[in-house]
């Protein structure tokens, strides 16, 4: 009988176990049911600009530390697909396989609690041929560290016309283009000054010449300590710039700072995270390569970069203009209406809202829209734009 | 009334009721403003994914198992309605890596904490009166069980593991020791639940459950076994299996997408960096090179790990007559070897799983009081030694004046730095030192657990 003394804790344990399962499957439960909605969107012309407000609504269930980020947009994004560069035939450079395999995965679930739309996919040296060959539209990330030279050598390029017609490159690693990879090497295989590689004249065939300054590695500064705004209101949290580019090459080149800002000299400051258009694409430059997972810098922190980048509509920036952005904090089951103004010239097709919470957050809340400005109608200004709680 | 009163009366004048009331208010100081900064993140992203309706495995934000978030959904939900909030500015500011790597710097809300490491407090406790009443039946020395009670209740090891670093490895070194005291007493079915409650826990008990239900069926094998011993044998083996069954059964949707997870995860892991194991000497950077040329071949010999417990459990079967102290022995050893196969990297925490079952072996033969020292003290110094012990000190720094972070980062920084004698810093050199030490202890421990199986009491009486 004393024996069952313990199947009584036993039981009383699988109770409360099979009783939070059925708490945590049931959808009628509080803990979903945070929400945010653009309740009205004004806009009044004032020669060639516009002045735009949004009010919004944010509900919290949990306690919320939510950040609203506004994007004039030229273009209305379209969530086009991802794929992510990995043959273990090749050698990684300065990083290894099973992070490129991570950054893949948490990219799918940061996308996907961001809403995004299309596949996020693992790709190979043949079928990254193929993508490129036919043309798609996509995104491309490159996190190994080298092309594999199917794709860019002293032979190849198959990388620039694809940007040029519209993809995306987003690449990590030493300055691109630097390293070129057999199918077959192995990691002990790269040298520097092997002839197969393009080293600097890699970036030129990129259209990125004087982007990079080929320096050794302890002669670079590695990490960035300023924010920029784009940083601040996205909270990408990259910040190694020892091989990053140039950040006046990126603002000649009407690019934008996405991430964090170092250097020794003004004249030398680099950009954790840059965006450059080529063409009618862009290419995304991560300073470094990708690091350790579960370390800044590492596979969850970068794919969490990534995901805000392709869900915050960034990329169809218009340069001209300034992000809106505003942190929030709730208490769980607050309500909080909030207004959003900004001023824009005609030459943007909308505007895209993105929504998101920090992981410090105990509520969890990605919410993303886009609003076409020329549907609205124009109406009287909302003056003196005050938080309504 | 009257029984209640009288209950109540018994409890108070329990010869271990003062020492748990001393426990409970040690462990209520070290709770709040303590952790292992590495494994906060996880702690609290997994919870937070989990307590937003999100699968915290779908979405790759956990490595930990369902248990761990259905205790603690109901603790949190509460909280919450109260209005209490666990935001922390600091919360994934990690410098650095893995844990033998560089700096990191983290903090939490203590409430977090508290809450975190609530049901830590519960098993302990209950960890420990399995212990009192398990001794208690196997002895006749009046004194032990209480002394024994105290080894485990005020172990400095597994204080820090649980209510300073806040490791859920307490609630797998529970269900094991529940799971073969139930199984000692013959209640089979109670003694799967258990194991397999463990199970939803952490994969340890289920490598335990494996070998134990291959004895439980082929026990007797080096007799001739009739038919009707084969039947009553199967039907406690069905018991014992049903029991594993029925605790994972109702989880079953999380725990096979958690079990995929850590499939995965151990299939990718890239390098071992050390630990408590035959790895011991990979805390140093150079010779961690060496061992992870071969990784794919240790991984592939780590996946075969069922299939030799299996096969060594019927070897035990053939030449050994099993009675419930065997049994006892014979869990405690497969506990053992599950440390020499998985992890490959065995983090000092892992060894509380087998600490109770040591602690109730002790009441046998004591000189396992000893090898259960030489563990627990290799597995506190390894732990001490990975960035010292000021890392454990964020959140008291961020949430009381008692200390700043910077200054514990500056001093972190400098152990980090300091160079070592036959590694390149001298906290590599002690993890070496340390975990050779506790290796020196496993394997000790394990063929004095090999010898116990074969030269039992039994066979000594004739």
């Amino acid at each position: 009988m004393k024996q069952n003394r313990w199947l009584f804790v036993l039981g009383a344990i699988l109770i409360l176990l099979l009783a939070s399962e059925l708490i945590w499957y049931s959808p009628y439960t509080s803990l979903r049911k945070g929400s945010f909605s653009v309740l009205n969107v004004a806009k009044q012309s004032e020669g060639s600009m516009m002045n735009i407000t949004i009010t919004y609504q944010l509900n919290a269930s949990l306690p919320l530390d939510a950040t609203i980020v506004i994007t004039p947009v030229r273009t209305n994004p379209k969530d086009l697909p991802v794929y992510v560069f990995y043959d273990v035939d090749y050698p990684a450079v300065g990083t290894d396989w099973v992070l490129v395999a991570m950054l893949q995965a948490h990219l799918k679930a940061e996308l996907t609690l961001r809403g995004y739309e299309s596949a996020i996919k693992l790709v190979n040296a043949e079928e990254l041929k193929t993508i490129l060959l036919a043309g798609e539209q996509a995104i491309l990330i490159m996190a190994s560290g080298a092309f594999p030279s199917n794709i860019l050598s002293r032979d190849v390029n198959l990388i620039k016309p694809w940007i040029d017609s519209g993809g995306v490159l987003i690449w990590f690693g030493f300055y691109v283009g630097y390293y070129v990879v057999d199918k077959g090497m192995t990691k002990a295989d790269i040298k520097d000054d092997d002839p197969r590689n393009l080293r600097q004249n890699g970036s030129k065939l990129l259209g990125l010449e004087n982007y990079f300054e080929y320096l050794e590695l302890t002669d670079n500064p590695l990490v960035a300590d300023y924010s920029s705004p784009i940083s601040e209101a996205l909270g990408t949290s990259y910040d190694l710039i020892q091989q990053a580019s140039f950040l006046h090459m990126v603002w000649a080149d009407n690019g934008l700072v996405l991430g964090k800002i170092g250097g020794e000299e003004p004249s030398r400051f680099r950009s954790s995270i840059s965006m450059v258009p080529r063409g009618r694409g862009r290419i995304v430059l991560f300073g470094f390569f990708l690091m350790q997972s579960l370390a800044l810098n590492g596979p969850e922190s970068a794919a969490w970069d990534i995901a805000q980048i392709l869900s915050s509509g960034v990329m169809q920036m218009d340069p001209m203009s300034v992000m809106w952005h505003r942190d929030h904090r709730l208490a769980g089951g607050e309500t909080l209406t909030g207004f959003a103004s900004m001023t824009t010239d005609f030459e943007i097709a909308g505007l895209a809202v993105f929504e998101y919470t920090y992981k410090k957050s105990d509520g969890m809340l990605f919410y993303r829209d886009f609003i076409n400005v020329t549907d609205v109608d124009n109406g009287p200004p909302i003056t003196n734009p005050l938080f309504l709680r | 009334m009257q029984t209640i009163i009288s209950l109540f009366h018994r409890v108070l004048d329990h010869e271990i009721f003062g020492y748990i009331m001393i426990g409970l208010l040690l462990r209520l100081v070290l709770m709040p403003y303590l952790t292992w900064p590495f494994d906060l993140g996880a702690y609290r992203s997994g919870l937070a994914y989990f307590l937003n309706g999100y699968d915290p495995y779908f979405f790759h934000a956990s490595i930990y198992p369902p248990l761990v978030y259905f205790l603690t959904l109901p603790l949190f939900s509460i909280a919450y309605s109260f209005r209490f909030s666990f935001n922390s500015p600091t919360i994934s500011d990690l410098i650095g890596g893995s844990s033998m790597g560089a700096v990191a710097s983290s903090a939490v809300n203590p409430g977090f904490l508290v809450l975190w490491k609530l049901p830590l407090l519960c098993f302990d406790l209950l960890a420990g009166i399995v212990i009192y009443h398990f001794v208690k039946g196997m002895t006749v020395d009046p004194k032990a069980p209480k002394r024994l009670f105290l080894v485990w209740f005020f172990n400095p090891f597994t204080l820090a593991i649980s209510y300073v670093h806040g490791s859920y490895d307490l609630l797998v070194a529970f269900f094991i020791l529940l799971g073969v005291f139930l199984l000692y007493k013959g209640s089979y079915f109670s003694a799967g639940l258990s194991l397999g409650l463990g199970t939803l826990a952490k994969t340890a008990p289920i490598l335990v459950a494996l070998p134990l239900s291959i004895i439980l069926l082929f026990r007797g094998s080096e007799g001739s076994l009739s038919v009707s011993a084969l039947k009553a044998h199967a039907r406690d083996f069905l018991r014992f299996t049903g029991g594993v069954g029925a605790s994972l059964l109702p989880f079953a949707l999380l725990f096979v997408e958690y079990s995929y997870l850590m499939y995965e995860g151990i299939s990718k892991e890239i390098s071992i960096t050390g630990g408590l194991n035959q790895w011991f000497f990979a805390a140093d950077p150079q010779k961690s090179y060496y061992v992870n040329q071969f990784i794919g071949t240790i991984q592939t010999a780590f996946f075969y790990y069922p299939l030799i417990c299996v096969v060594v459990s019927l070897f035990f079967c053939k030449f050994l007559k099993f009675d419930q102290e065997r049994v006892l022995f014979a869990a405690t050893f497969f506990t053992f070897l599950i440390y020499f196969f998985l992890p490959i990297t065995m983090q000092p925490q892992y060894l509380v799983w087998v600490l109770p079952l040591l602690i109730v072996i002790s009441s046998l033969k004591r000189h396992f009081i000893w090898l259960l020292g030489l563990c627990s003290a290799a597995g506190l110094l390894f732990y001490l030694s990975i960035q010292s012990p000021l890392v454990f000190f964020y959140p008291l720094a961020m949430y009381t004046s008692l200390w700043r972070p910077e200054e514990l980062v500056r001093y972190i920084t400098v152990y980090s730095n300091i160079p070592g004698v036959f590694s390149r810093f001298l906290r590599q050199d002690l993890c070496t030192l340390f975990g050779g030490i506790g290796f020196v202890g496993l394997v000790t421990t394990t063929i004095l657990l090999i010898q116990n199986l074969w030269v039992h009491k039994n066979d000594e009486a004739k």
